[in-house]
């Protein structure tokens, strides 16, 4: 049953690796063309993350066919259950499905012709394209969600509203922004890595990497507030969940996403670091910051401490950033053009996908010994009465 | 384990998978053979550098991302529908075919991939060493799509000829295992040459250039020689897979070409002989538009037309007349003795390949003739005519490859079967009905997915 678990993990964290990319870049792309009415380089970003949706995004849905007959092949019960018990809100996502890809194809590939239409129009297209696949997750996430804290309700529509879901809509909305944000910096990094001898377009990556730094601090922020909602709205509807995480070989699912968040942190800290400001690089503060960010790694088996000390980092990170951002945002920052901050972004966009990954990794051992917690057993599951393996 | 019945009438179940089936399938055979009719071009870009060539081969890369991107979509909705109105059919079939199924998800993932790097990475594949590599994305593009589809066709003939019903070498290998593989390949090489020919005249009537409108005219004609050419190879093929089913499935095959769905097979014979016809007309108006047309196509092609009308009709006469819906309760006649299948169809389906053979050797040596940089010489009257020709050819293989689908699912569907002698329609009800205890829906309906 391991093997079973492992397959359709290794397929399912692949495939969500690629689409919350796509649902994040989504999101962000009518922003940028909105930018790009004052600022044009954001319309070429637009375009860039458009163009990178499409690709990650076909694959990713590919990756899912491949994933649900994994899933229908190695765990029949609980396939065919959530499928029969979520029929209406199944169907009802597989239609806003279909009208976002009608959206979002003509979205890239007609560009040009719609917005030589009207830019307004084609930003909405990209809009709605944006907000139905919101829908399309937000009710996958209901699934999900129910896997963990299922409810007793007689139809589907009501099974989704069970205590953790709008925690987790919330949580991965920002998760998405996190990842889209340092995958971009990430690649910014790259072109201007690969491309460090020639200065054509360095201002654009410049820009794309500091634009992709921001969105990934600032969600990362928001991030650490709605991580907690959500452990603490699990903790209330399942008390046995957190202890059994902290028992054993577990506490490594635990402390693992806290060492990448501090990896996330400090690399972004030290990016940040390399923009000139009058004020604020104090190196007492800076070690304070530093010491932190150790303390929420060492600290992150005991919840409340874990908690005292994220907030405390998310008031320094706050604080740090109030005095940064002015300078980044409005002026020139041609420090930022280097070997360090090139690599260190590039190694921040994978910490980043790392982080997602584990997070979704840590939903699914939670459940364990069950695959709906209450309803279906892993061992109900077993090999020996799926013919799959003989 | 406990399901709740869906509660709705059985032939929901059926419209909603036969609907998403199709329209999967109706994607799945274009992107078969839009990929390899794309890895041909671009090689042929590559060899001969004809500026058109790599041009067509990127309007063939744009078809196949967008119908690669359409596909992952219906792909995602039959399983989704398969899970909700067919769960009991969806788990049986996973359960025996459970390497098949998962082998024509990876290489389909590996199409797309390939596919969409081909399109993407035009720009950077443009010069040195890279051009080859580029060239290698549409071929392993291709080569994905091709064993993608023998893995679905193992499991799409398993389910009309199950023999042995439990045995790994013998599911893959069953009686038309091969057969269906090799007509599909000349079925989506049809599908996607007439439907890139029915794109490039669409494009042809919205070109605003003269420029643009050669070309379109030119990739008009490349599709239609291949779509073409692969349509008259059709029923040399079709004969083997029949010949198989009637020796795998004689129920199937007897209901198919004698029983209650001979209709459906007349009304493919009726679309393919319509589909050589206008193949024939485009041939003609391409040798017309010729500066200097062959003498001997001035004879030839009026005695082919005529022939290729009289097959059409014998082709689609349907033998036993009681089975045609509606004519049944208009005329008393059980049996049209002209529509036997031996020897009149044998001969209609003879005159048709051969004549329209022949009418695609001429329309082969006026394409070769076309000058490099501009299309034929005619009229916008009859550019026009010539473009909506191919776009009744694309509409045609459309219609003729869905209903074919359909023959195919009748066969089994007709005699009560999900998957011959394995599982019937009966054994679904159960999904969208409780036990006949008389509870209403909301009883619950005992469901066991490792049941063989």
């Amino acid at each position: 049953m391991m093997n079973a678990s492992f397959w359709v993990g290794l397929f399912s964290l692949a495939h969500i690796t690629l689409a919350s990319l796509g649902v994040g870049c989504m999101v962000l792309a009518p922003i940028a063309e909105g930018l790009g009415r004052t600022r044009p380089h954001f319309t070429d970003v637009a375009y860039l993350i458009t163009r990178f949706t499409l690709v990650t995004y076909t694959t990713s849905i590919v990756l899912a066919v491949f994933m649900l007959e994994l899933f229908t092949g190695l765990f029949p019960l609980t396939n065919s259950w959530l499928f029969n018990h979520f029929r209406y809100p199944l169907q009802f996502a597989l239609a806003v499905f279909l009208i976002q890809l009608l959206c979002l194809y003509p979205y890239y590939h007609f560009w040009d012709w719609f917005r030589s239409k009207s830019i307004t129009w084609h930003m909405v297209l990209g809009g709605a394209a944006a907000v139905l696949i919101l829908v399309w997750a937000g009710i996958l996430d209901g699934i999900g969600s129910y896997m963990l804290t299922p409810v007793d309700e007689e139809s589907g529509w009501a099974r989704l509203w069970n205590p953790t879901w709008l925690p987790l809509m919330v949580h991965r909305f920002f998760g998405n922004l996190v990842i889209a944000g340092y995958v971009m910096a990430a690649y910014a990094g790259w072109r201007l890595w690969t491309n460090r001898r020639r200065i054509k377009d360095a201002g654009y990556y410049l820009l794309l990497l500091k634009t992709g730094m921001s969105i990934g601090i600032v969600n990362l922020m928001i991030q650490l507030v709605s991580g907690f909602v959500y452990a603490y709205r699990i903790q209330t509807v399942r008390p046995d969940v957190q202890p059994k995480l902290l028992e054993g070989g577990s506490t490594i699912l635990v402390i693992g996403p806290f060492i990448l968040l501090a990896l996330l942190l400090l690399g972004s800290h030290l990016i940040f670091r390399s923009v000139h400001v009058d004020r604020g690089h104090s190196y007492w503060g800076e070690g304070l910051y530093v010491l932190m960010i150790c303390l929420l790694v060492v600290l992150a088996p005991f919840p409340y401490y874990r908690r005292l000390i994220s907030l405390l980092v998310l008031i320094q990170t706050g604080w740090y950033l109030s005095y940064v951002f002015p300078a980044w945002i409005r002026h020139s920052t041609p420090s930022l053009n280097t070997p360090f901050v090139h690599g260190s972004a590039m190694i921040l966009g994978m910490a980043s996908l790392i982080l997602y990954l584990t997070m979704g990794t840590i939903r699914e051992v939670a459940r364990g010994p069950d695959t709906i917690y209450g309803i279906i057993q892993h061992q109900a599951e077993a090999s020996e009465k799926n013919e799959v393996f003989h | 384990m406990t399901l709740e019945p869906l509660g709705i009438p059985l032939s929901v179940g059926r419209l909603a998978i036969a609907a998403s089936a199709l329209l999967h399938s109706l994607f799945a055979t274009f992107i078969v053979g839009s990929s390899l009719i794309g890895a041909i071009t671009a090689t042929f870009s590559h060899v001969t550098r004809k500026e058109w060539l790599g041009r067509l081969a990127r309007l063939i890369a744009f078809a196949l991302v967008l119908s690669t991107a359409t596909i992952s979509f219906f792909g995602v909705g039959l399983v989704f529908f398969l899970n909700i109105y067919w769960p009991q059919f969806w788990h049986r079939i996973f359960q025996v075919m459970f390497w098949p199924f998962l082998g024509e998800a990876a290489l389909f993932l590996g199409e797309a991939i390939f596919a969409y790097a081909w399109y993407y990475l035009w720009e950077w594949g443009r010069h040195g060493w890279r051009q080859r590599v580029h060239l290698a994305f549409i071929w392993l593009a291709a080569g994905c799509a091709g064993v993608a589809m023998f893995m679905i066709d193992i499991t799409a003939s398993y389910m009309l000829t199950p023999d042995p019903v439990y045995s790994a070498w013998e599911n893959i290998l069953n009686p038309t295992m091969i057969h269906l593989d090799l007509h599909r390949w000349f079925g989506n090489l049809t599908w996607a040459g007439f439907g890139i020919a029915g794109i490039c005249a669409l494009s042809y009537l919205k070109a605003p250039t003269e420029t643009d409108r050669n070309f379109f005219q030119k990739g008009g004609a490349y599709g239609f020689v291949l779509g073409y050419g692969a349509l008259l190879i059709m029923p040399v093929v079709g004969y083997q897979y029949l010949l198989h089913l009637r020796y795998g499935q004689p129920q199937a095959f007897y209901t198919v070409m004698l029983g209650e769905r001979s209709w459906l097979f007349a009304f493919v014979g009726l679309l393919y002989g319509l589909l050589v016809f206008m193949g024939s007309l485009y041939a003609s108006q391409m040798i017309r538009s010729q500066p200097n047309p062959p003498v001997s196509f001035s004879g030839f092609f009026p005695f082919s037309l005529a022939i290729i009308v009289l097959a059409t009709i014998t082709l689609a006469m349907p033998y036993h007349l009681q089975h045609v819906p509606f004519l049944n309760q208009l005329i008393d006649q059980e049996i049209n003795p002209l529509g036997k299948m031996q020897p009149y169809k044998y001969f209609a389906l003879s005159g048709l390949v051969i004549f329209g053979f022949g009418n695609w050797l001429y329309s082969l040596q006026a394409f070769g003739q076309m000058p490099p940089h501009t299309g034929y010489s005619h009229t916008p009257r009859t550019g026009r005519g010539m473009a909506a020709t191919l776009i009744s050819l694309a509409g045609l293989t459309m219609i003729i490859l869905l209903s074919m689908g359909w023959v195919r699912e009748s066969a089994r569907a007709v005699n009560g079967y999900l998957i011959y002698e394995v599982m019937r329609l009966e054994d679904e009800k159960s999904t969208y009905q409780s036990s006949s205890s008389g509870k209403g829906s909301s009883n619950e309906i005992r469901f066991n997915p490792f049941e063989r």
